[in-house]
């Protein structure tokens, strides 16, 4: 079964992706400690694994280190360098406050010389525990199927949860259809089985049956559902769910052809995904690619698809000299034939990227990392299919090809998402075009010059907060932008720690505004109220650290 | 279903020196599109709706190559508008597994019906506890089979397609189990595979009952049956840690290559053990491992080479023997170095009418397509080898007729030629001489590979290999048969054998098959000539999945078989396109 298993792997690196070019960083050996207690209420929680990693993001487990709370439920990191870490409890069962979004909660931490930080404690509630078994229209046990739960919120809208679900088989149904979710937070759940109707979800590649979205207690519509309540260290049982007759899926197959000359593109990568409607207009929603390419007549083939419309379009790669809309087709109860997905040979644009000021052995280890990348505006919308920047050349050249013409714009990212640079400025033939240019159908422009610098600036910040309290899931991030530069292009954020401070890097001289955002809940639209609450003060970096601190008053009226 | 096509697997190519004359070589006809269909059930003789069946060209290089559908209510499949190709068909349904031993891969063609016969796997249960009898929440699984269902010893094969771990209770399921034996270890980074950071990591992990692997006990399990009570006491205990990095291989950042891998395997059993990974950007090529037990490992590195990864070349490194002893292994280093591959091309010859009667012609109009070129790595009957990195180069010849195997790893190989009916045989395997480096150098005509096999050189891009293939193929099949009231053994293995001295060096022309329960056996591309055939226990360790490899490779092995050849005397003589049946092959 080598190759089913391969699809799959496909399919994971590309929602992974992100993930696997995060550039893990060593633990550097220091004089500085962390430590902390892990406890549910008064109750110590002894035997939870700890694991510390540097950087504001972590990094993967190869390069963190490991500890077990004591029968006290108390950990200790030794042997510290200053630095930024983020520390990662390993408690499954247990339900406590994370500052980020991510499948594993976490805290970052800043870590000064000589400091024994202490108190670093995890406050935890056992999660509670949903159970059931998944049934077919025949009463058989579906097997693999995952279950989809949705948190219903306090303003009565609903939020997916994702939690641990995601990379652990947690929430799949086993060989009898049953499925056991634990580490719940406290709430009031919405579960389902089944493809979602018009939520713009995909499953690329697709596999097994597909079954009609069915909410517990097994009904089709939405309105019908039911409310499941969980309850801290509580087990909801029988949360049975009986669904309907599979879907019958259905096959697309078309072709990629040049628009101008009619001639078939063999080879090309695909991709495709589900079309949302946002207000009047459709858009792709969800969308992938499984790795598949055009034949040599330019045809290619989409299995899998239910009832629905979806969009197909040439999956632009590096050094592809296309790209196209998404052509649109639907799904009723037949395969569709003859789609045709009309490809543009698109505009290219090669220039250089130089570095202002003087190199350093680390920025020139950066600098080989640099990618260029393009997004363009269409009727004020920005499009960005999922591109990979090729990364630049050794001397600086870059020269990208396949691009759709409107309002372009070009900036830089790292490819190990260690970016120790700003754009200063980006030029051609001595005009600006740092706010973007316009590029025309097939124009071959030469000459960009991108100027990009790096310093040795650093803001190092403590963030109060006055007059109420963050509200519980919210997070807050300070952004840095520099002012008075040509253009004002901003760069440079942070994210709090567990002691609300935060730091920002490789700064470049110069007058910057610090900015504190309110604090807002993933996947909540904040109020108006709230909105206004931003903080913001101006900072002026030189080569060396700066400290500031921000005071953010969350009181009524303010 | 496929008796003819399995049998010439087991076989080497058969050849004859070239002799005949006027011969053509055949235009290449246009491809005509064509399917294959078939059918999935349960052994409850219900369709298997909803199974995910995979259709695949051998081989990777050809875009259009991939096919994934699902078995229909009825159970069926069609995949339609296929080029002529050789075709892998498999079929999977989540907790159902196929009983049917797969230790050689089947092709398909171009009008096959393939039928799959699913059977629910066995299940395997448990709870996973500390040493105060709390439970053990979120440690991750590995079931590793180690034995058959006749218990004989396998590749070893760990659970890394779809992770199980123990819920807040520390139960945990496993299901969708082949029939065999197999050893359970929870925690540990063997367990957890790829995925997020777990608390076991960093643990050695512990194998049912409690502990170690040297105390480990093996759980049989049967196809449909649920073993109960697999409860395993956890020990937390920390491993030991390899380090090291990565040297040579491509320069600059290895977003072409996909990074490096670092692959762990245990020795002996060459399992992977663990799997470690460098990324794309990461300057520094360096690797660590954590949560090792005591033991013997050989730890490989590979950039490049991945489905998906479009790159230049590919790099492995020579395997590595760790040793861990009750202490880390510290600054390891692993040194990339290109991947060798084989090219060349498969030329059709036409024997001549008076030769090769019209009627012993093959239908098939899309040969050499349809051909399936692999290498088969003969490693001297060292069974402790490091495993492969890759395990069954195959390729499929492109419309240019030409091949190309790549991410071969120094070493000796066999050619392996499969083809799509019995009317052909390969008649040789050249491989052409590089170019003299100067006149004086006599100029040697050809490598005859098929005799000799290829011995390929760590990054050798061996080229200008010439696969023959002629009409005329002649078959033996037949029937063993022991004396009155005899016991025949329960497992016997046919060879085949050239009676012509001059050719008792020549590999491609020997055979050998494994017979089954109806004790039949045969034979099909061979080539013309006189053969002596030979009955030979199979040894009571060789488990069906494993074989060992063909008796023929070994020069001492050889002589013995021909001389026990001679002695049975068991001689047949094939003409051109004649086919032999019900041969009774006694056992004396």
């Amino acid at each position: 079964m080598n190759s089913v298993l391969h699809f799959t792997l496909v399919i994971l690196l590309m929602v992974t992706g992100a993930t696997i070019f995060a550039q893990p960083r060593d633990i550097r050996p220091g004089n500085s400690s962390i430590s902390g207690r892990v406890a549910v209420g008064d109750k110590p929680l002894p035997g939870i694994s700890i694991s510390l990693s540097a950087g504001q993001f972590g990094g993967n487990s190869q390069k963190s280190m490991n500890t077990k709370t004591d029968a006290a439920g108390r950990y200790k990191f030794s042997g510290l360098a200053a630095d930024s870490y983020r520390l990662v409890p390993n408690a499954m069962a247990y339900v406590f406050e994370s500052d980020r979004m991510s499948n594993q909660p976490s805290k970052a931490v800043i870590l000064g010389e000589n400091e024994a930080l202490e108190n670093i404690d995890f406050s935890m509630t056992r999660g509670g525990v949903m159970t059931g078994k998944i049934t077919d229209a025949d009463g058989h046990p579906v097997i693999e199927q995952r279950v989809q739960l949705e948190v219903k919120q306090a303003n009565g809208q609903k939020s997916r949860y994702i939690g641990a679900m995601n990379f652990f088989q947690m929430g799949v149904t086993d060989d009898r259809g049953i499925y056991r979710i634990f580490g719940l937070p406290a709430g009031k759940y919405f579960v389902s089985v089944g493809d979602g109707k018009n939520n713009g979800s995909i499953s690329i590649g697709g596999n097994s049956k597909h079954y009609p979205q069915t909410f517990y207690p097994s009904v089709e519509n939405e309105a019908d559902a039911q409310i499941v309540e969980v309850t801290e260290g509580s087990e909801a049982l029988d949360i049975n769910i009986r669904l309907g007759k599979s879907k019958q899926t259905y096959e697309a197959r078309g072709r990629i052809i040049d628009a101008t000359t009619g001639q078939p593109l063999s080879g090309v990568e695909f991709g495709y995904g589900a079309m949302v409607k946002m207000g009047d207009r459709t858009r792709l929603g969800a969308y992938g690619n499984t790795g598949e390419r055009t034949n040599v007549k330019g045809e290619f083939r989409i299995s899998g698809l239910s009832s629905g419309t979806y969009g197909a379009f040439l999956q632009p790669d590096e050094g592809s000299e296309y790209y196209s809309e998404p052509a649109i087709f639907e799904i009723a109860d037949s395969d569709f034939n003859g789609l045709e997905v009309n490809a543009q040979r698109g505009a290219s644009i090669s220039g250089v990227v130089v570095i202002d000021g003087a190199v350093t052995p680390t920025s020139q280890a950066q600098f080989r990392n640099l990618g260029v990348f393009y997004n363009v505006q269409i009727n004020n919308a920005s499009t960005s299919m999922f591109r990979q920047p090729p990364t630049i050349n050794p001397d600086g050249t870059f020269h990208l090809k396949g691009l759709q013409p409107g309002k372009g714009m070009l900036g830089i990212q790292s490819v190990n998402g260690n970016n120790i640079f700003s754009v200063l400025r980006m030029e051609k033939d001595g005009v600006d075009i740092t706010r973007g240019f316009d590029v025309t159908t097939g124009a071959q422009i030469t000459g960009v010059k991108i100027i990009v610098g790096s310093g040795s600036g650093i803001i190092r910040g403590q963030v109060n907060i006055v007059g109420g309290t963050v509200p519980s899931g919210a997070r807050l991030g300070v952004s840095a932008r520099r002012l008075n530069s040509a253009n004002n292009m901003g760069f440079g954020g942070g994210q709090l720690d567990a002691r609300g401070r935060f730091v920002i890097e490789n700064l470049i001289p110069g007058e910057y505004e610090l900015s504190l955002n309110p604090p807002f809940v993933p996947g909540q639209q904040p109020s108006p109220a709230m909105m206004r609450k931003r903080v913001t003060q101006n900072v002026t970096v030189g080569n060396g650290e700066v400290s500031v601190t921000l005071t953010m008053d969350l009181s009524e009226g303010k | 279903m496929k008796h003819g096509l399995l049998i010439i697997m087991m076989l080497f190519p058969l050849v004859i020196l070239a002799q005949e004359k006027n011969e053509a070589v055949t235009e290449v006809t246009p491809k005509q599109k064509g399917k294959i269909t078939g059918r999935v059930m349960g052994d409850d003789g219900q369709p298997m709706e909803g199974a995910i069946v995979s259709v695949s060209v051998v081989g990777n290089n050809n875009p259009d190559a991939w096919h994934l559908i699902n078995a229909d209510d009825e159970g069926n499949f069609i995949v339609s508008d296929l080029a002529p190709a050789a075709y892998t068909v498999f079929a999977e349904s989540t907790a159902f597994v196929s009983p049917a031993v797969n230790s050689e891969n089947k092709y398909y063609h171009l009008g096959d019906t393939v039928n799959f016969t699913l059977v629910k796997g066995g299940v395997i249960t448990g709870q996973v506890t500390n040493t105060q009898g709390e439970p053990v929440i979120a440690a991750p699984l590995a079931i590793i089979r180690v034995r058959d269902a006749e218990g004989r010893k396998v590749n070893e094969q760990g659970w890394f397609s779809r992770p199980r771990k123990t819920d807040d209770r520390g139960m945990y399921r496993v299901f969708g189990l082949r029939a065999g034996k197999y050893l359970v270890l929870a925690g540990g980074k063997r367990a957890a595979g790829w995925g997020p950071q777990n608390s076991y990591d960093t643990d050695t992990g512990s194998y049912y009952p409690a502990g170690n692997r040297d105390s480990a006990i093996e759980v049989s399990v049967s196809l449909g049956e649920e073993i109960n009570g697999i409860n395993i006491r956890y020990r937390s205990e920390k491993g030991y840690s390899i380090n090291g990095k990565v040297i040579g291989g491509p320069i600059g950042n290895l977003l072409a290559f996909g990074g490096i891998s670092i692959i762990l395997q245990s020795h002996p059993g060459h399992s992977t053990e663990m799997s470690s990974y460098i990324m794309p950007t990461d300057p520094t090529r360096s690797f660590s491992f954590y949560g090792v037990a005591d033991g013997e490992y050989d730890l490989v590195a590979n950039a490049g080479g991945g489905w998906g990864v479009e790159e230049k070349d590919s790099f492995f490194s020579a395997p590595r023997r760790i040793i861990i002893k009750g202490g880390n292994v510290a600054n390891i280093e692993l040194h990339l170095s290109p991947t060798s591959s084989v090219e060349g091309k498969v030329e059709l010859a036409v024997s001549p009418e008076k030769e090769v009667k019209t009627e012993c012609k093959s239908a098939r109009t899309s040969i050499p397509a349809e051909l399936v070129i692999g290498l088969r790595r003969d490693t001297g009957g060292k069974d402790d080898e490091p495993k492969p990195q890759n395990e069954m180069p195959v390729d499929v010849p492109d419309e240019k007729s030409e091949f190309k195997l790549k991410y071969l790893e120094a070493g000796h190989y066999h050619p392996n030629i499969v083809l799509p009916d019995e009317t052909w045989y390969v008649k040789s395997i050249l491989i052409k001489a590089p170019t003299p480096k100067s006149p004086a150098e006599k100029i040697s005509a050809m490598t005859d590979a098929g005799k000799l096999g290829i011995n390929l050189k760590a990054g050798e891009k061996l080229k200008d290999v010439t696969i023959t293939v002629i009409d005329g193929a002649a078959g033996i099949s037949g029937k063993i048969t022991g004396e009155k009231n005899q016991a025949l053994p329960p497992r016997l293995r046919v060879h085949l054998l050239p009676a012509d001295k001059e050719l008792a060096e020549d590999l491609l022309r020997y055979g050998e098959v494994k017979t089954k329960a109806d004790r039949a056996f045969a034979f099909a591309n061979l080539a013309p000539g006189k053969y002596w055939l030979l009955l030979r226990n199979v040894e009571e360790s060789e488990a069906e999945e494993k074989p060992a490899p063909p008796a023929a490779w070994d020069a001492k092995l050889r002589q013995q078989l021909r001389r026990e050849a001679e002695a049975a005397n068991n001689l047949v003589e094939l003409k051109a396109c004649q086919r032999v049946n019900d041969y009774v092959l006694k056992l004396k």
